[in-house]
């Protein structure tokens, strides 16, 4: 049998390793001899700070199957350096242009709308209106079902449950909760499916796994005893706890299974987690480690849907050498020319302020190359979807249009990668245009949250709540 | 997010997306509709600090579960954290079992559990757990249980002592307990009887566990039990007393207090604050004192002074243990029981570091955020986000050559952005004389700060102001600010901001406005005169 390498696995944690029994792979690798398909995996990324449009965008050069992802100021290299990687995944990705998110709010409060489509009610306490791509397919359509984890939500430096920063949202647009902390993840990923395997350690897990599932049974018996008492709006919230229950009580009865995998320790603790509370100069590693986790649970066919919410790195002394204040000093500085304004003429804009944003965008990219490069490392890679994107195209005016969209992996061959494709900036280049006229363009990213959802067998008209169903009906065009 | 869906279904939006919530259980429509003013008949998972103070009393520990454990924060609606929008996802159920892993284990380990199941039989026995199942599990549930869950629990009990002791079992159903439905969930149901108007009056049980969480953030005492054992609690003067009794005697009621105050001001936001270090080097180190002023002021004001929202906007003074270091002081204020004060040159909570530095960048004040925040919490005014109007908010460019306010003077010269930035930019420029952490200055960026404003929004405290304290002096005499302050105190109250209950809000109003003068503007009162209330006790069916 094929055994995952145990080295890369650690190297990517890079933290020490224990030798612990694992089951789910053997099912993964029995697979990949059987010949089947693999299953179909998603991750959805956010990163903060908008996009350098400028450099960013094709070059005029450049076609939707020739083009250069290395040159010097290209925020998109990650995807193209083997060197670092590996590999280059320049095969693997379709760079999109134009994409707008319709959140209906400002851009702050838009990382929302990424997965759901859904406009943004309510500013800063406003929320979406329905769920998010990830929880839709793994929950509603119950696609997780068949594995450990049904979904996983990570984030790094902020856990709070506002549109602003979360991608994962349940039944109603309610928020998932996210864990900022890697061994969190470790625990909620992988630490009820460990079984040591000595006869006390196996004894331990049989009584362990009656007890938890005799406290399951009485949990949902007792949810189930109120559900039957309320009306059909909170009939929703109970549906929620009791998936919640039967999501936990799976991993209880994982403990069952045969074993014979490796695991890595559970990451090191971190002084600080929190944004504003000392977390920051650790969020590059808590980045990193979410990714290995990630990767790895997905290689392990322990979860298939997953989203990450990445933070910035403002601090003194970062390694990227950005202003401690990237927000002030970086995004909001960002001076566009007419293609990081929709269009609009607006001036040359500075090209300074690109490469200073597009330092930043290259960070966020690396990020997302490794995931790749993980993914990769673990076979999984063709048959996953990444969605990477932000809230926000120009960052200086916290516009949510033209927001960079990379789709990344392959999903078994359902989307065609390699790509870059170009859609219109909202006006035609250099011209100023009415929103309400014809020459406007919109290309919402809610036709290519159908367009994704039907590469999962799941055949929609539309996907998110809009004011206007024209935004929210059909596919995306080209994909 | 319940009126969010009925909004949605009333205005005929079609998600394809979405799979029909299923509505077993749901049992057939009334034909009468209950008055809208009514909250629905539903239930609310236990926010963090209901959570961390329910197991407290129930076991007698002095763990916090949810931050020991990093629960998730929770969902906030109109900025509280106690709502009906609570949900059990995935993480949380994980959170919840090992939470009630260690609080069992420790109970069982330190005695606590053989205190609470005591049993003639040394190896103990059924019948000696269907005791602790019926007594205990009713504190837990916060009612009688009845036989099916006891049932259960008996289940429970059997698979916990199987091969191991009966203290095993126990501990066992300790841990189911603490992860049921009954425990987590506030119902507001009633009996099942609905009325001929569709509504339906909460059991006496619930109401004392409504009224225990409103005033305390934790299940009802002993007292407060018996009374809803005897029915009385469906009187009002029953749970107007029952109120005072615990507001007076209650240390967990000031708390709820100073945390509802904070919610409402978000103010609770400094916690989470950090500024930039090289712009305000002594944060860091004035950031404890400003904390705890944010809750030691609320708490004097609230159970050692006036108790009024006139002197939380409007007092002189402020707690010893505020950043004095900040302010300019001027002698020993009122003397308190909990210890000294000092007079300052600060007017009211608004002219505080804590709502000063939450409502400013990392590196600069933000006078928009600040009359965001006046204008919306303090003088409830509505408005409409920039997204609405199909703005793009493009923030004023740094120069370092001009003041804060002049940057932001941009807003007024546009016809659009003037429609609520001539409401929000007085506020929030009045506070000018305070830069990002709530420190005087004179001079912004070199240059003479201004900070005179002239407030006019048709409302009492409309004025001229040379700065943010004359202003708050304004709100702290106005009516309008009392009333608004009376209409969050009704959503932290209900569980029910962000337009959930505006019918409830308007009913709730008019009862407050009939209460005696001086009552109006006291937070106490005001939180006793909802629990006085129809609305208190009554929802609208199933």
């Amino acid at each position: 049998m094929k055994t995952l390498g145990r080295r890369a696995l650690l190297a990517g944690l890079g933290v020490g390793a224990a030798a612990l029994p694992f089951a789910r792979l053997v099912k993964r690798w029995r697979r990949e001899e059987s010949g089947l398909p693999q299953p179909l995996r998603f991750i959805g990324v956010y990163h903060p700070h908008g996009i350098a449009a400028e450099l960013f965008a094709r070059r005029p050069d450049e076609t939707e199957t020739k083009f250069d992802l290395r040159h010097p100021d290209s925020p998109l290299q990650p995807f193209d350096e083997p060197a670092t990687y590996g590999r280059s995944f320049k095969d693997k990705v379709v760079v999109i242009e134009g994409v707008d998110v319709l959140s209906d709010t400002n851009g702050h409060n838009s990382a929302g709308t990424i997965l759901t489509g859904s406009r943004i009610v309510g500013g800063d306490g406003g929320l979406p209106w329905n769920s998010s791509l990830d929880q839709f397919l793994a929950v509603e359509h119950r696609l997780g079902d068949s594995t450990l984890v049904p979904s996983v939500a990570l984030a790094v430096g902020s856990k709070q449950l506002s549109a602003r920063e979360t991608l994962s949202f349940g039944t109603g647009g309610v928020p998932i909760s996210k864990i900022i902390d890697p061994g969190v993840a470790f625990d909620f990923l992988f630490k009820r499916a460990i079984v040591g395997g000595d006869p006390a350690a196996q004894a331990r897990a049989a009584r362990e796994r009656r007890l938890g599932k005799s406290l399951i049974d009485f949990a949902m018996g007792d949810v189930q005893r109120l559900r039957a008492r309320v009306g059909p709006f909170e009939v929703q919230k109970l549906d929620q706890h009791l998936e919640a229950l039967r999501a936990f009580e799976r991993k209880q009865q994982a403990m069952s299974l045969p074993n014979s995998c490796a695991l890595p320790n559970r990451p090191p603790a971190f002084p600080h987690l929190e944004r504003h509370n000392g977390g920051e100069p650790y969020f590059d590693a808590i980045t990193d480690l979410h990714i290995d986790l990630l990767a790895l649970a997905i290689g392990c066919d322990l979860t298939r849907f997953g989203t990450l919410v990445m933070n910035d790195l403002s601090y003194a002394g970062n390694p990227l050498g950005l202003p401690e204040d990237n927000h002030g000093a970086m995004a909001h500085t960002y001076s566009a020319s007419a293609l990081g304004n929709g269009g609009h003429p607006v001036g040359p804009g500075n090209p300074a302020t690109w490469q200073l944003l597009a330092r930043f965008n290259r960070y966020a990219y690396s990020k997302v190359a490794r995931l790749l490069q993980r993914l990769g490392e673990y076979g999984v890679l063709d048959s996953t979807l990444v969605y990477a994107s932000s809230d926000m195209g120009n960052p200086a005016t916290h516009s949510t249009r033209n927001v960079p969209t990379v789709l990344a992996g392959g999903l078994n061959g359902k989307i065609r990668m390699g790509r870059r494709i170009q859609y219109r900036t909202d006006c035609p280049m250099g011209t100023w245009c009415d929103p309400d006229g014809k020459d406007y363009q919109t290309m919402p990213n809610n036709w290519l949250l159908v367009s994704i959802a039907e590469a999962f067998g799941v055949e929609l008209a539309s996907y998110g709540i809009q004011a206007e169903a024209q935004y929210s009906n059909g596919k995306l065009p080209g994909l | 997010m319940e009126a969010l869906s009925r909004f949605l279904l009333a205005a005929g939006f079609i998600f394809c997306t979405q799979m029909a919530g299923p509505t077993a259980g749901a049992g057939p429509q009334p034909a009468v509709r209950a008055p809208g003013w009514l909250l629905p008949a539903r239930v609310r998972r236990l926010a963090n600090a209901e959570y961390d103070a329910s197991v407290q009393a129930l076991l007698s520990t002095g763990r916090s579960p949810t931050s020991e454990l990093e629960f998730p924060p929770d969902l906030r609606r109109d900025g509280f954290t106690v709502n009906a929008a609570q949900r059990v996802d995935p993480l949380i159920v994980e959170r919840l079992a090992d939470a009630a892993d260690t609080l069992a284990t420790e109970a069982q380990a330190n005695g606590t559990l053989a205190r609470l199941a005591p049993c003639a039989t040394p190896a103990g026995g059924p019948s000696c757990a269907r005791k602790f199942i019926t007594t205990f599990g009713a504190k837990v549930y916060r009612r009688p249980l009845v036989e099916d869950e006891v049932r259960a629990l008996l289940t429970l009990y059997a698979a916990g002592a199987q091969d191991a002791s009966y203290a095993d079992g126990i501990a066992h159903v300790t841990r189911g307990l603490l992860q049921s439905a009954g425990f987590l969930y506030v119902t507001e149901l009633g009996n099942g009887q609905v009325r001929p108007n569709a509504t339906v009056e909460l059991t006496p049980y619930e109401i004392a566990a409504s009224l225990a969480y409103l005033v305390t953030s934790a299940p009802p005492d002993d007292q407060l039990a018996a009374k809803a054992a005897s029915g009385a609690l469906a009187d009002p003067a029953e749970r107007e007393h029952e109120a005072r009794r615990l507001y007076q005697t209650d240390p967990r009621a000031k708390d709820t207090v100073v945390r509802v105050v904070r919610e409402w001001l978000g103010i609770d936001r400094i916690d989470a604050s950090a500024k930039d270090s090289l712009v305000y080097p002594q944060f860091q180190r004035d950031k404890p004192r400003i904390v705890a002023e944010s809750r030691d002021f609320v708490r004097a004001v609230a159970f050692e002074s006036t108790g009024t929202v006139s002197e939380l906007l409007g007092a002189r003074w402020t707690v010893g243990s505020g950043p004095l270091d900040l302010y300019r002081t001027a002698g020993d204020g009122p003397k308190l029981p909990s210890g000294p004060t000092r007079l300052t040159d600060r007017v009211g909570i608004l002219n505080q570091s804590a709502f000063l530095a939450s409502y400013a960048l990392a590196h600069e004040s933000h006078p928009i955020f600040r009359g965001v925040a006046v204008a919306q919490r303090v003088a409830c005014m509505g408005l409409d986000s920039p997204a609405s109007f199909n703005i793009q908010v493009i923030p004023p460019a740094p120069d370092p050559t001009v003041t804060t306010r002049k940057r932001y003077d941009v807003h007024v010269k546009d016809s659009i952005c003037a429609g609520c930035h001539d409401i929000i930019d007085p506020f929030g420029f009045a506070f000018e004389r305070y830069d990002g952490i709530g420190a005087r200055r004179e001079l912004d960026h070199g240059q003479p700060v201004d900070s005179v404003v002239d407030v006019s929004v048709k409302r009492g405290f409309d004025g001229h102001f040379a700065d943010s304290n004359q202003m708050a002096a304004a709100l702290a005499r106005s009516t309008n600010a009392r009333e608004c302050f009376a209409r969050f105190m009704f959503r932290a109250a209900a569980g029910a901001g962000d337009g959930a209950a505006t019918a409830g809000e308007a009913e709730f109003m008019q009862a407050w406005r009939a209460t005696p003068a001086a009552a109006q503007g006291n937070i106490v009162e005001t939180l006793v005169s909802y629990a006085k209330g129809p609305g208190f006790v009554l929802r609208g069916a199933p």
